[in-house]
């Protein structure tokens, strides 16, 4: 940016150079970050080092927090549960959204309608969708009844079986995500040069033969991507498992984020709650430092 | 004779993969329009065997007076209103002047800020909810509309977005105005803004419907029924009346019309907003 000779003269009675213009129009969204974001997140790291209920002051209890937490049978639990809930739902997610993909890459027709509807799901509330299928689930009214009766299964209580809740969360989390992951593999389809295929066609390559060799691998950026950000959301997906099956039966689908919720704003365990965190945010971020170390920033666009 | 052969193999293939994708978009909006049939079905259809889609006594009309007499939900839709527009009022204003920032000017310490800005983006809400709480509850700001927008209004992701647009316009007409003596912030709103159009518009489709479907925040500042936002209504909804199904699918109705307008009006918009924010919840 050039700077402005001073003898320019000027209306404005204010002399600021253009480069203090462009901190001051940085200072609100600074002091934002610093507040809400830095901050809490600074403070999460102290918190979790002491005992709270909000009532009393805060006592100084070092890493108790933690190794209360590695022997808490509850908190082993939530980490299994999200694990599977986020394996399942990226595992469904990857592949029926990479067939999902190849077959809009290969639609000719109606293609903004079925778009629209395979992406629908991924704007709603996340509230809405949970009374939504939570009516769905019920055993003898809801519109599981019409695929479970045909196959001679009745009154299938999926909310209130300790071995189906989760797996109704997952059917839940992969309807709600896999027209937004197709559209993602969609693009990644697209970007795959025309030549690459119609060189493997002079080639005398099969279509098959095209998809796994030229396809397949041209796609495994795409496909780490979508694996990649799906684990990041589906650990922190909430309002299913706290509207639909609040956590049971026998705290089959008590995911981390409502074990914290919990924790900290019913019963007002801060400290212990905001431990809890810590953990979730170290691993989500080393997962997302993953991610950065293998496609750079700014990448899925 | 192999032509035709070809042929017809791949216009078999191709009525496949049609077949295939659009009962799957029947799949995927069939949860929809069982919240639709439920809408307008009396109680006693609810329950009813075997599935009617369409019921024998339209009673949509009396399902929403039932739910605007059970629960204030005029003013929880004013409440989401509200904190949703004003949201994205803010967050459009102050991303795009931090995102002109770092696009058109130069200081000391830019792009070690820039670069903590994008760190930003990958702190996990939850990772930092109950820190967030505190502070909020120590600026007073629980139980009401500045604690339910104002932590949420600048986004790095906003940032990042105005930024990354800012950065491939020619600075020419910007220089023009300061030569002639136009003021920063003049500048900022009549050339810039208007030049920045096309992704303020995807920035606040997107905010907008970040706002409205939020629930995790507002569930933990609010427990005044005054402030309740749609979502949150809806839940305490669910909580009070759980099996009447009907008329909580009417509510769910009423809360997913904006998102869906929006959806359909600028559905190209929508879909490139959403893959382009990647991280999206």
């Amino acid at each position: 940016m050039p700077k402005r000779p001073d003898s320019t003269p000027r209306r404005k009675k204010f002399h600021l150079k253009p480069s203090h213009w462009g901190i001051i129009f940085l200072l609100p969204a600074l002091a934002h970050m610093l507040i809400f974001k830095f901050h809490p997140l600074f403070n999460a790291f102290y918190m979790s080092l002491h005992e709270w209920d909000l009532l009393n002051p805060p006592t100084w209890i070092g890493l108790d927090n933690y190794v209360r937490l590695f022997n808490d049978a509850r908190f082993h639990n939530s980490v299994s549960v999200s694990v599977r809930y986020a394996l399942s739902t990226t595992l469904c997610l990857t592949t029926l959204g990479l067939a999902l993909g190849l077959m809009f890459n290969r639609a000719t027709r109606g293609i903004a309608v079925m778009r629209a509807a395979y992406f629908v799901p991924s704007i709603m509330s996340t509230v809405v969708i949970a009374i939504i299928w939570r009516f769905i689930f019920h055993p003898s009214f809801g519109l599981q009844t019409f695929f479970t009766e045909p196959l001679g299964y009745f009154n299938v209580r999926w909310l209130n079986n300790s071995r189906l809740a989760l797996p109704a969360l997952v059917i839940v989390g992969v309807w709600r995500h896999l027209g937004y992951y197709s559209l993602i593999y969609l693009a990644g389809l697209q970007a795959i040069p025309e030549e690459q295929y119609e060189a493997a066609k002079i080639d005398g390559a099969r279509p098959y033969q095209s998809l796994l060799y030229i396809t397949l691998p041209l796609l495994r950026p795409t496909f780490l991507f979508v694996a990649i950000v799906s684990v990041i959301n589906s650990f922190q997906s909430f309002a299913p498992a706290q509207l639909m099956t609040d956590g049971g039966p026998a705290g089959s689908t008590l995911v981390i984020p409502l074990f914290l919720y919990r924790t900290a704003f019913q019963n007002l365990h801060m400290g212990y709650g905001t431990a809890i965190a810590v953990i979730m945010f170290l691993v989500l971020m080393t997962i997302t430092l993953l991610q950065l170390k293998l496609f750079g920033m700014g990448s899925g666009q | 004779m192999t032509h035709v052969l070809v042929n017809v193999r791949r216009r078999v293939a191709s009525l496949g993969v049609h077949i295939i994708l659009y009962l799957g978009g029947l799949f995927s909006i069939l949860p929809l329009l069982w919240m639709l049939s439920t809408a307008t079905k009396p109680a006693s259809e609810v329950f009813s065997f075997p599935i009617r889609w369409i019921p024998e006594t339209f009673q949509f009309f009396d399902n929403l007076q039932a739910v605007f007499k059970t629960v204030p939900f005029a003013t929880y839709y004013f409440n989401s209103l509200f904190v949703s527009l004003a949201g994205t009022a803010l967050t459009v204003l102050f991303c795009t002047l931090a995102g002109y920032s770092f696009a058109k000017f130069d200081y000391p310490g830019k792009n070690i800020i820039f670069v903590l800005v994008l760190g930003t983006m990958m702190i996990p809400f939850q990772a930092i909810l109950i820190p967030l709480f505190l502070t909020v509850l120590k600026f007073n700001w629980t139980n009401s509309y500045v604690g339910l927008i104002v932590p949420g209004a600048i986004t790095s992701f906003g940032i990042f977005l105005t930024r990354q647009y800012l950065l491939s316009l020619p600075s020419e007409f910007i220089d023009a105005a300061r030569v002639d003596g136009c003021g920063e912030f003049r500048i900022f709103l009549t050339i810039v803004m208007p030049l920045a159009k096309p992704v303020l518009a995807t920035l606040s489709i997107l905010t907008f419907m970040n706002n409205w479907n939020d629930y995790l925040w507002p569930l933990v500042i609010i427990n005044n029924p005054r402030y309740r936002t749609i979502s949150l209504g809806l839940a305490m909804f669910q909580g009070e009346y759980s099996t009447q199904f009907n008329l909580l699918m009417t509510a769910s109705l009423l809360a997913t019309i904006p998102v869906l307008l929006i959806f359909f009006v600028f559905q190209k918009q929508f879909v490139q907003s959403m893959m382009s924010s990647g991280l999206k919840g």
